[in-house]
Formats: C-alpha cells, sequence, structure tokens
C-alpha cells in the first residue's frame, strides 16, 4: 500500500494542491484570496502536465553529445532559407529533436502489452526496463523509478498507438524527458497570469465601488440597494 | 449560392489561406485599434475587419461544400449520408504536418458555426456604436474594440481549430476578453464587477478542467491533434484515463457552455454587462462552446462508446431537460428583462443539448439548427433591449411598459423574435423545435417531447408578460415620447427579425447547413 502511494506522489500531491485550491476559491470570501486558490488550482494543473512529461532516466530536452545535430538551426531548418522544405515531419533535424520523448513516454511501453511485469517484451530500451522493474521488483524503486506516470502510461499500453515518431525513436542516444508538455504549461501559465490580472483589475474597480473586498458584503449592499430601490419604486434601475 | 460566387471570384491567396485569415485579420486588427485615437474610427475599422472575417467564413463554407457531396441534397435524394465521404479542408499553420503541428480543420460543422459566428458579429459591430457610445467612456473606446475583436477572434479560434489545446488556447483568449467586457458595464450599474468576477473565476475553472481532461488524454494517446485521437480512442475506451478525460473534457466545456446546473456565471453576466457585450455573447459565446462540446462528444469521442451513451441518457438528457424547466420557471419571476431572457439563454441550451443527447444524426441537426435560431432570435432581442436601454435608461419590466407605442419599429422586431422564441408558427423558433420535436418521436422519446412543449408553454408566460407590458400596459413613464431607436440600430435588429421570419417560412439555408453538419459528424464517424 504504501510503495502504492509513494510510486505516485506527485500525483497524490497534485491532487493534494487542486483540492485546497478549489476549496479556497469556493470557501473563501475575500476576493483576491479566490484568486489565490484559482492560482492554486491552476499550478496543480501545470504539475500534473510536467510529471506527465518526466521520462524516467530521461535527461532535459536538449540534444547534446551524439544526439545533436549536424548543422544548426538558425539557416539549415524551419524559417530559413529552405523554406519550401514544407512539413516537420519531413525535415529531419527537427523531428529528431522534437519528436523522440512524446514516444518515450507513450508509445515504448505500448510495445510491451498489457501486463508490464511480463517479462516477453524483447526491447532493452532504459524505458521498457523501468517499467518492467516497477511492475516485479518495489525495492529497486529509489533508483529507478520516480515514475508514477506509469501507471496512466500502462493503462494506455493495451492496444499500441502507432506513433509516427517510431522510426525516430531508435536514432537518439540519450532519453530525453518529453518537453512537449513543457511547451504546453508555458502557454497555460501566460493564461493564468493574463486571468490572474484580469481578476486583479477587477478586484481594483470592486473596491472602488462597493468599498470592500469581501464577496458577502458586496452581495449585502447590492441586495440593500435592490430592496431600497423596491421600496423607493424609483424607475431607473441603473442608477444604483 | 453566395458562398460559391465567393470561391470562384476570390483571389488565390484567399482561397488557400482563408482559415487562417478568418481568425488572424481580427487579432491584428484588434492590436492595431489600441492606436486608433477615436472611437468611431475604432468601430469602422471593426466592422471591416468582422466583415473580412464574414467573407472568409462565406469561402469557407464554399470551399466545403464543393469539396464533398452535400448531406441535405443526398438525404432529400434518399440516399444515406452516414456512408458518403465528406467535405473537409485542412490547413496546417506555418507549413508543420499535423499531428505534431496545428491544424485549423473545417468540416461542414464548423464551417455553419464559423458562418454564424462572424455573421453575428458583423451585425453586432454595426450596431454597437450607438449603445458603446453611451455606455462606454470615450477614452475606452478604442480599448473596447480591441477587446471585442479579440473576443471574436478567440470564438473563431475555437469553432476552426482542429486541435486539442490550441482550442484551450483560443477558449481563454476569448474568455479573458469576454471578462474585460463584462467588467465594462461598470459605468451603468455597479454590479457588472462581481458579475464579471464571478465570470472569470467560474470559466477559469472550466477551462482548468477543459485542460486537465486534454492532459488525460495526451497521456493516454501522446497526441493532441483531434483527428489522431478520434483514431486511437477507439482503442482505448476501457482506460480510465480516458474516461476521466471525457468527464473532464465534459465538465469544462459544460461550464463554458452554461449547461445547467452549471450556469450560474451567466444570467449576471448577461444582465450587467454592455448592452453590445450581452447582445455579442448571447449570440455567439455559449453557441461556440456548444459546438466545442458536440466536436469532442461526436467526431472526437464516439457515441458508440459504452461510458459516452451512458453520458448521453443519464447526464445531457436529463441536466437538458432540468434546464428546460427550471430555467424557464426563473424566466418567469424576474422583473428585469434582461434577466428574463439570459435565464431563457439557458433554457433553451437545454434544448439544444436534449437534441444533441438524442446520438441520431435527427438530433444532432435539430440541436444544431435550433442553435442557429437560437442565436439569430436571442441577437434580435437582445439587440431590441439595447435600444430601449439606449433611450430609456431601463430594462425592468415597467421600464418597457407601454413601449409599443413610443417605439414601435424597434418593439415591432422585439415581438417578432420573442415570438420565436417562444415558438409561434411561421417562425424560425417553430421550425427548429417542430425538427426537435421529431427527432424525439423518432428516437421514442416521447416525455421529452412532452417537456419540450410544456417549456414552450413556460416560454409564452415570460415573453408574454413582457409583450403585454411592451403592448397593452399604458407607460407609466412620463418620459416616454415616441422615441425610436437610432437607425444605426434598427437596421441589424430588423435583418435578424427578417431571418426569423424567413425562416419561418422557409427553413432553408440553416437547416441544409446544420443537417450537413450532422451528416459529415456521422460519416466522420462511420468512416474511421
Amino acid at each position: 500500500m504504501l510503495e502504492f502511494l509513494l510510486a505516485r506522489g506527485n500525483y497524490l500531491l497534485i491532487i493534494a494542491l487542486m483540492m485546497t485550491g478549489l476549496y479556497i476559491t469556493f470557501a473563501a470570501q475575500n476576493l483576491i484570496k479566490r484568486l489565490v486558490g484559482l492560482s492554486v488550482f491552476q499550478t496543480s494543473v501545470f504539475l500534473f502536465y510536467i510529471t506527465l512529461s518526466k521520462v524516467a532516466g530521461g535527461t532535459a530536452p536538449i540534444l547534446f553529445g551524439k544526439d545533436l545535430p549536424k548543422y544548426g538551426y538558425g539557416e539549415d531548418s524551419h524559417g530559413g532559407d529552405d523554406y519550401n522544405a514544407p512539413a516537420y515531419a519531413a525535415d529531419p533535424a527537427v523531428t529528431e529533436s522534437v519528436a523522440p520523448p512524446v514516444d518515450e513516454a507513450v508509445a515504448a511501453p505500448a510495445d510491451i502489452g498489457p501486463e508490464p511485469e511480463a517479462e516477453a517484451a524483447p526491447e532493452t530500451s532504459p524505458q521498457n526496463e523501468v517499467d518492467v522493474l516497477e511492475g516485479e521488483d518495489a525495492s529497486l524503486m529509489e533508483t529507478v523509478v520516480p515514475d508514477p506516470m506509469t501507471d496512466i502510461v500502462d493503462n494506455a499500453a493495451g492496444s499500441g498507438p502507432a506513433t509516427p515518431y517510431e522510426a525516430v525513436e531508435s536514432s537518439l542516444y540519450n532519453v530525453y524527458s518529453n518537453p512537449l508538455p513543457h511547451v504546453l504549461i508555458l502557454t497555460a501559465i501566460v493564461v493564468g497570469v493574463a486571468t490572474l490580472a484580469v481578476g486583479l483589475a477587477i478586484i481594483v474597480r470592486i473596491r472602488e465601488a462597493y468599498g470592500t473586498i469581501e464577496a458577502d458584503e458586496v452581495r449585502h449592499i447590492d441586495i440593500d440597494v435592490a430592496l431600497a430601490e423596491e421600496a423607493e419604486d424609483t424607475v431607473p434601475e441603473g442608477a444604483a | 449560392m453566395i458562398q460559391s460566387i465567393l470561391t470562384d471570384f476570390a483571389p488565390a491567396w484567399a482561397i488557400t489561406h482563408a482559415a487562417p485569415l478568418l481568425v488572424v485579420v481580427p487579432m491584428m486588427v484588434a492590436t492595431l485599434l489600441v492606436f486608433v485615437p477615436s472611437g468611431r474610427a475604432a468601430w469602422f475599422i471593426s466592422v471591416i475587419a468582422t466583415l473580412a472575417s464574414v467573407v472568409f467564413a462565406l469561402i469557407l463554407l464554399g470551399l466545403v461544400q464543393a469539396s464533398g457531396p452535400v448531406g441535405s441534397e443526398l438525404a432529400r435524394a434518399g440516399i444515406d449520408t452516414n456512408l458518403i465521404s465528406v467535405g473537409l479542408l485542412s490547413y496546417e499553420l506555418g507549413g508543420w504536418a499535423p499531428p505534431a503541428g496545428i491544424e485549423f480543420r473545417v468540416d461542414a460543422l464548423n464551417a455553419m458555426i464559423l458562418l454564424l459566428v462572424t455573421g453575428i458579429g458583423f451585425l453586432a459591430s454595426i450596431f454597437s456604436w450607438p449603445t458603446v457610445n453611451a455606455e462606454v467612456r470615450s477614452e475606452k473606446q478604442n480599448l473596447f474594440y480591441s477587446a471585442y475583436l479579440i473576443c471574436f477572434c478567440g470564438l473563431s479560434g475555437v469553432a476552426i481549430t482542429g486541435d486539442a489545446f490550441n482550442l484551450f488556447v483560443f477558449l481563454e483568449i476569448s474568455s479573458i476578453s469576454t471578462y474585460v467586457l463584462v467588467a465594462l458595464g461598470a459605468t451603468r450599474d455597479r454590479r457588472a464587477l462581481p458579475a464579471a468576477f464571478n465570470y472569470l473565476v467560474m470559466g477559469t475553472i472550466g477551462a482548468t478542467f477543459y485542460v486537465i481532461g486534454v492532459g488525460f488524454l495526451y497521456a493516454a494517446t501522446g497526441t493532441l491533434n483531434m483527428a489522431q485521437l478520434s483514431e486511437l480512442l477507439p482503442d482505448l475506451v476501457d482506460k480510465r484515463t480516458v474516461q476521466a478525460g471525457f468527464a473532464f473534457i465534459i465538465i469544462g466545456l459544460g461550464l463554458k457552455a452554461a449547461m445547467w446546473p452549471l450556469h450560474q456565471w451567466l444570467p449576471n453576466a448577461y444582465a450587467y454587462a454592455p448592452s453590445f457585450v450581452t447582445t455579442f455573447l448571447a449570440a455567439t459565446a455559449t453557441k461556440v462552446a456548444l459546438y466545442a462540446l458536440i466536436r469532442w462528444l461526436f467526431t472526437v469521442f464516439s457515441p458508440e462508446f459504452a461510458f459516452e451513451a451512458a453520458s448521453f441518457e443519464w447526464i445531457f438528457a436529463p441536466l437538458a431537460i432540468a434546464a428546460m424547466i427550471v430555467c424557464s420557471f426563473q424566466a418567469v419571476f424576474q422583473a428585469d428583462v434582461r434577466r428574463t431572457l439570459a435565464y431563457s439563454s439557458v433554457a433553451q441550451v437545454g434544448y439544444m443539448l436534449l437534441g444533441v443527447s438524442l446520438a441520431t444524426a435527427a438530433g444532432l441537426s435539430a440541436g444544431l439548427f435550433h442553435l442557429f435560431n437560437h442565436a439569430l432570435m436571442k441577437g434580435g432581442l437582445f439587440m431590441a433591449v439595447a435600444g430601449v436601454v439606449l433611450t430609456y435608461q431601463g430594462t425592468t419590466l415597467k421600464d418597457f411598459a407601454g413601449l409599443g407605442r413610443s417605439a414601435p419599429w424597434t418593439m415591432t422586431a422585439f415581438a417578432i423574435c420573442g415570438l420565436s422564441l417562444i415558438g409561434v408558427p411561421l417562425t424560425a423558433g417553430f421550425q427548429s423545435k417542430v425538427a426537435l420535436l421529431t427527432a424525439t418521436l423518432e428516437s421514442g422519446w416521447w416525455w421529452a417531447a412532452a417537456i419540450i412543449v410544456f417549456s414552450s408553454v413556460l416560454a409564452v408566460i415570460y415573453m408574454g408578460r413582457i409583450l403585454e407590458a411592451v403592448f397593452f400596459k399604458a407607460p407609466e413613464n412620463p418620459r416616454k415620447v415616441r422615441k425610436e431607436a437610432p437607425l444605426l440600430l434598427l437596421v441589424p435588429l430588423w435583418v435578424l427579425a427578417a431571418a426569423n421570419i424567413l425562416i419561418g417560412f422557409d427553413a432553408g439555408l440553416p437547416f441544409d447547413l446544420s443537417v450537413d453538419a450532422a451528416a459529415s459528424v456521422f460519416a466522420l464517424e462511420a468512416n474511421r
């Protein structure tokens, strides 16, 4: 049981953060605290994506050593003179640099079939070994398996989706973490910051209009004004 | 028709790049508007920009119709539309081929939604100037239009993209600008601020739920491209990862689409936003979110998945019915006309969801048809309300009393759209409700048909209250001399009212579009 939990430590942490954030968002009356709760909630999702991208034993997704492309990016690949060589997938330099980690994370376990414990897997790539070990021998967890993602990946493993990246994987020397979730989360962080900024700006305006940033007080003020209007039976509601 | 003429005569670059230009033109113009000093110039530029998007949407529609058999024609000829190949356009952004690159993917379903969003956006921006001039401070008008175009660009982006994460980005582009636009209603009524804040919190939770769902699917499949997801998912239906992802995505998009009971942000946001913003949002924002929901339900996931079939039966249909009844009742008891219409919007989302939850081609096309018509009628209703706000500064039922005599043109159009909302024969609402009734009866859901009729009776009550005040009550307010809304507002309003009547006589274009859309969705389904 403990091993089961420890192997999924990241996810437990993420769930805890997520619930904390959601709870603050709903329970706090202070509007700024609500926004903070919202940010915590969003942050937990960022961490979830980053956890997904982690490949056991993988290094940062920056090509080095034997994986380094023969030529630089500035001129020869996308955006350079060679503009007409169109697609991403057709350009070896670019494909190598971006594609393989997806494969590491997702398609590789697919090769070993539904039960990761089955020793049938012929491949000896580091990722596969890790999966096999995780199923069989929890004592190695400390050294090899900071990889709670396996659970989710195993779920996907049943049918073996053929990704277009399979061919490239074998040509890489080092193992890289999947860069795509990092990029996605950079975008999501920007979105989150924009939301936070707009939210804070609205709170400033609420403070100017109502003199308070407590949601319940704002609500009471609105109700009082509406009741007073009702009583006076004045016409323009907009003048509240 | 017009779309095929356009595809014949448009320049080559416009045809090749119509898909990205539709989104990019408003986005770029929005940034330029920041430097435009006068509000009137900003208004004029944004009308031009939205018109450009309408043209691109028409070109896309023409291309889609030209590239594949038109479902509605085949249906009339008695050919089973489930077996045909469908028109499909794919545009690789930056030349990066999908599935690795982001793809804009247009088929009959989103060609229809794009036409709706851009068309309503264009009409709404024509009508916007008088109300924006009255409700937004002059130094902020250009920024207001900038935010509007960003919102417009985000909504059309959601409708056009074929990439799951890109959809989230566009959803948030439109949502964040919407929060700003709603908050700008504070110059008229400070309650716009808490409304915008609540919308922000709810909207962000919805979008984040969507991202979580996409994350689960990415973990299971390793792709974010919707087309590739739809190929990979059938083999993974039993995985809990996929099912959890499905649940998160449905909740997230349901929040944005104001699916009952996730609609709490909507009534206040619609009631206190500037009139123009309400008009635009009511006619497009929830529609686009609903489109995204349909896209996920029918082309990425499949109604054949056991868990999705169960969710149609046990989640969508009950929630749709709850929306139709509960929110119609709530609409009856509102004193403010805009709140009545806002609650009615949630109820109408229920109609569309009910059509969708039938999971048949007839149900889906009825839901889409109602979606289209509802955009026309709610757009018209809120435009008329905007005219009243402009001339009489009030939106309560009392303010509307006797307006039929003081502003006959505005109020006649209001009445036409209102009757259409009820579903009176010879209006658009009648056509789509009949389509919906037929679809429910075909599926044997007679109880759902009964509830549609019952909810329409409730619509008679809440619209009847307003129309009674407008036409049969004496004006209580002495200010009410004859005072019509300005012409700039009347023209788009009457375009929408006339469209409601035209569609009432001959379902024509929107019906064909929705049948095409449903046929193409089910053909994609059959082909995979």
